[in-house]
């Protein structure tokens, strides 16, 4: 073995003695003290001992109000301007310059920073008012609008990237380089599954959206042991591939194998303990037990016509938004922790009058549906529905305006995200912007605010759920954000 | 400026003479044997000089009026005395031989330096961490130094004003600590309405109405890092809501008379009036029990029932039948040993019908019940009111009519009910909504908002 690979691996046997020591101890403590020992009363807000790192929490710092998350990201950058941040001021400025003060020296991308000329350009789309408080949203969206008094809408959002790639990063795992763990590892890591069938991070992406990329670093495990990496839904026929046992096979023979198959594991294991067998073997045994959970889910066809009709009409393509969207809220009926989609198409920077009705044809309604679904069943209660995407737009057009149309640039400084259940406050709106939808005025949420409140709200302490690597600790939030107690029921 | 300047290098060179004069107080009593003459006269000059300097420094810094006018008085002369007698003492051990061979004189000196010490000591504590910091009296003690984090919730709102019932224990608990009278840092003093009005060394602390351009709100909404942020770095900040209503009262005029009910129309300080005051993190609010057996727990998990415990030390579990759909009233027994435990249960899409529902009666402290999709019907309605601490209720797909929901209704706890698919007609859920405002019945029919 050559001298790296002997540091890797006594690195972590340090971590299995460690572990097995504490293990041991523990055992050996409960032994002198009597397994029957009468427990002491306990106080529900007892205060927590000093964590040991990398132990997953099993159960949460204190009471979640969420106990699962569906997260619609909307890649490519919807524009708040055309969906949920009415500003009637760039309706009255239309094709007028936007002013140098409300630019300041916010960072623009390298598509519009060789143009002289910046008009502001108004939405594309007319608003009017929904709900109990008359909340302005535009009319590219009735569906959403129709359960706007569910919503919490957060209209002061900012990040810090300006492109794609390390904005979709930056928001799924708190930093803008790959290589971390994303939300959805951090969650199975910490809290484990609530379904011993299913895995506790579910991924799945749609079609038919748009060509900008998407790579799976946005759902990877990072240095979590890789068993947390979202487990992919693919949008083909066969969504898990492989999941069928092939024919003249036997599930006792299929059983039997893998039986074979661990023994054999646990024997390089127990040689080398190298974490990524253990990874296999648990892999091995949630595919094994798919086998039976996931046809079930998949199975489309006891769900009645009415409510199918909700999700819209492409419900019944594999791939779709609307599809994945239901497949969501059956995942969420089996308690699967996390469920993330991924609708791309939102980056509109030429033409954006076609394109965003093309985005909101293909996600308002089955968006809403969603929610509407959650509720009936009464699990909108404890699942936080997430909506948004990695950044906004500019207010401004990318190019000159023409009559035939415009389009808008991406834009970190101000963008909307929406959120529901899971003991966010229905119907209100939080966070304002400047009349052109350009800085934030009132109530920032930056994305490691929004992540530490994700977190509080599934009963974690962000600031106390640490894993070290290399020496250094690590969290979702790196060395910032800020639970907006505000936007909490 | 200048005055001020070397003023504030009295508290740094005071530990000086403290150090020097007790020193020469043990040499000369404590190791006789190490002392000699020329050693203590030499200590004695030092502490003399450094006693003398640091008392015409104190002198200087008494002009920035920061400090309680009493014990300002009392400190200084018991300063000025001190460095008189400790610069007698070291002219007596230097010359004292030509007047009189007398020990006692020594002794008196000694004695009187070592008294006036402790005593401008003490009055100098005083000055700088309040009059009280010495008390042994915890409840006294306890307010400065360690506030408690916790303010106490208001529950009769028909009397008294915002100032005296909300803002007093606000500023008590997290200002006070150096904006009392004694104290006094940057000249502000918070603890009566008068003076917070007057201001300190920036000006007014408030300007009522006008809460954005307040310096009280400033200071407080300033980068923790910046020097000038209040509370500073270090001590115990206000809580979201504390800001809030700090930030309402000013707003709202800042006057002593505004009366508590008016905080009920203002959702975010409503809290303040409620038990849960803080509100930061979510509580049960179940009483305190004995663990859960583990040996249970675990059998339970060996027949794939879900376990979870609810929060970190908390010995109330959630428990789930979700991968565990062929469960049966039979198998439901074996939850029998930690029942009281349960917190949330989920039975949804299991075999149980209404003969199950006794074991789920012994769950006494259960706040969340889902039992969608099963056979239970309002026959379990009896039993299930025997659960006073349910909050939560999922009957979506289950045999629930109209009788049995107006029964639920009554629960005293309850706050949100799922009759989707139930046998309940949509007149039945009118009537209850009507009689009982207090409780969300969903059922599948109120999700389209209206379009104004």
């Amino acid at each position: 073995m050559d001298e790296l690979k002997k540091l890797q691996y006594n690195a972590k046997r340090r971590d299995f003695l460690l572990g097995s020591a504490i293990g041991l101890g523990g055992i050996a403590l409960q032994g002198i003290l009597g397994c029957k020992s009468t427990p002491a009363l306990i106080n529900s807000t007892e205060s927590i001992t000093e964590e040991v790192f990398n132990q997953p929490l099993g159960s949460p710092h204190f009471m979640p109000t969420a106990k699962r998350v569906v997260y619609l990201f909307q890649s490519g950058g919807p524009s708040q301007m055309e969906l949920f941040d009415y500003k009637p001021m760039l309706y009255k400025m239309h094709g007028q310059e936007i002013p140098a003060s409300v630019v300041g020296n916010n960072r623009i991308s390298g598509m519009v920073s060789n143009q002289y000329s910046f008009p502001l350009a108004k939405p594309a789309c007319n608003f009017s008012q929904y709900g109990k408080n008359g909340t302005y949203l535009s009319e590219l969206i009735p569906h959403t609008a129709s359960i706007v008094d569910d919503l919490c809408i957060v209209k002061g959002m900012v990040t810090e990237q300006i492109n794609h790639e390390p904005a979709m990063i930056f928001t799924q795992t708190g930093n803008q380089l790959s290589g971390r763990p994303c939300i959805g590892s951090w969650l199975s890591y910490g809290l484990g599954s609530m379904n011993q069938n299913l895995p506790a991070f579910i991924v799945m992406l749609s079609k038919g959206g748009g060509d900008q990329p998407i790579s799976n670093a946005a759902w990877s495990s990072g240095f979590l042991p890789s068993y947390h990496q979202g487990v992919q839904f693919l949008s083909g026929k066969d969504p898990v591939l492989f999941l069928q046992t092939p024919d003249g096979v036997e599930r006792m023979d299929r059983r039997r194998a893998l039986d074979y198959i661990k023994q054999f594991n646990l024997l390089q294991n127990e040689k080398w303990h190298d974490p990524e067998i253990e990874s296999q073997i648990t892999q091995s045994e949630m595919a094994y037990k798919m086998q039976m959970a996931v046809p079930d889910i998949l199975d489309l066809s006891k769900e009645p016509k009415h409510i199918l009709d909700m999700y819209g009409p492409d419900v019944t393509k594999p791939g779709t938004f609307a599809h994945n969207c239901i497949m969501a809220r059956r995942l969420i009926e089996k308690d699967v922790r996390f469920v993330q989609l991924y609708h791309l198409g939102w980056d509109h920077h030429g033409s954006i009058f076609s394109g965003i009705r093309r985005a909101t044809m293909q996600t308002d309604q089955a968006s809403a549906a969603l929610v509407k679904d959650l509720k009936q069943r009464g699990l909108l209660d404890d699942t936080l529905v997430i909506w948004g995407g990695e950044f906004g737009r500019t207010s401004f057009s990318q190019g000159k305006l023409t009559p035939e149309g415009f389009g808008r640039d991406h834009h970190p400084g101000a963008y909307t995200t929406w959120m529901a259940g899971g003991g966010v406050k229905p119907g209100l709106v939080f966070g304002e912007t400047d009349d052109f939808a350009h800085n934030v005025v009132k109530d920032k949420m930056h994305v490691h605010d929004f992540q530490a409140t994700l977190l509080h709200m599934l009963g974690i302490d962000h600031e106390r759920f640490i894993y070290k690597n290399q020496g250094r600790r690590y969290r979702l939030t790196d060395v910032s954000g800020k639970v907006i107690q505000n936007i909490l029921a | 400026m200048m005055v001020d300047f070397f003023g504030h290098f009295h508290p740094l060179l005071i530990h000086l003479p403290i150090g020097i004069l007790l020193f020469a107080v043990l040499m000369e009593y404590a190791f006789p044997q190490k002392n000699s003459v020329s050693l203590i006269r030499l200590i004695l000059f030092l502490g003399a000089i450094s006693a003398v300097l640091s008392a015409v420094l104190g002198w200087l810094l008494s002009f920035s009026g920061q400090y309680d006018a009493d014990l300002l008085q009392k400190h200084k002369w018991s300063g000025i005395c001190l460095s008189v007698i400790s610069v007698l003492l070291w002219g007596w051990k230097l010359k004292g031989q030509l007047f009189s061979n007398a020990k006692w004189i020594s002794h008196l000196l000694f004695g009187m330096m070592l008294a006036l010490l402790f005593l401008a000591g003490h009055f100098g504590g005083s000055l700088t961490h309040g009059e009280d910091f010495l008390s042994f009296n915890s409840n006294n003690s306890a307010k400065y130094k360690n506030p408690t984090t916790k303010i106490e919730p208001v529950t009769d709102t028909s009397k008294g004003s915002v100032y005296d019932k909300l803002i007093i224990p606000v500023l008590t608990v997290k200002c006070y600590t150096c904006h009392n009278a004694s104290k006094k840092k940057g000249d502000l003093v918070m603890q009566t309405y008068e003076a917070l009005l007057q201001g300190g060394k920036t000006g007014a602390a408030l300007k009522p109405g006008d809460p954005a351009h307040s310096e009280l709100i400033k200071r407080i909404l300033m980068d923790v890092m910046n020097e000038k942020h209040m509370p500073p770095r270090g001590k115990k900040q206000l809580s979201n809501q504390e800001t809030q209503l700090l930030y309402w009262w000013i707003q709202n005029g800042a006057s002593q008379n505004i009366p508590i009910s008016e905080v009920k129309k203002n959702d975010t300080l409503r809290v303040f009036l409620s038990n849960t005051n803080e509100k930061e993190i979510p509580e049960l609010h179940l009483p305190p029990i004995k663990k859960a057996d583990s040996i249970v727990l675990v059998k339970l998990q060996n027949m794939q029932w879900e376990v979870h415990t609810i929060s970190k030390g908390s010995a109330y579990i959630e428990l789930s039948a979700i991968s565990f759909p062929s469960l049966n009233n039979e198998q439901l027994k074996s939850i029998k040993g930690i029942a009281s435990n349960i917190a949330w249960l989920n039975l949804a899409n299991t075999q149980i019908n209404d003969q199950a529902i006794n074991v789920i009666g012994e769950c006494t402290h259960l706040a969340k019940l889902t039992l969608s999709n099963t056979n239970i019907s309002s026959a379990s309605v009896q039993t299930l009111k025997k659960l006073t601490a349910l909050r939560f209720l999922n009957m979506v797909e289950t045999k629930l009519d109209d009788e049995g929901l107006k029964k639920l209704c009554e629960m005293p706890e309850l706050k949100i009910i799922y009759c989707w698919k139930s046998l309940v007609t949509s007149k039945g859920v009118d009537e209850c909504r009507k009689r009982y405002p207090g409780i969300v019945i969903n059922n599948g029919d109120n999700t389209n908002a209206i379009k104004s």
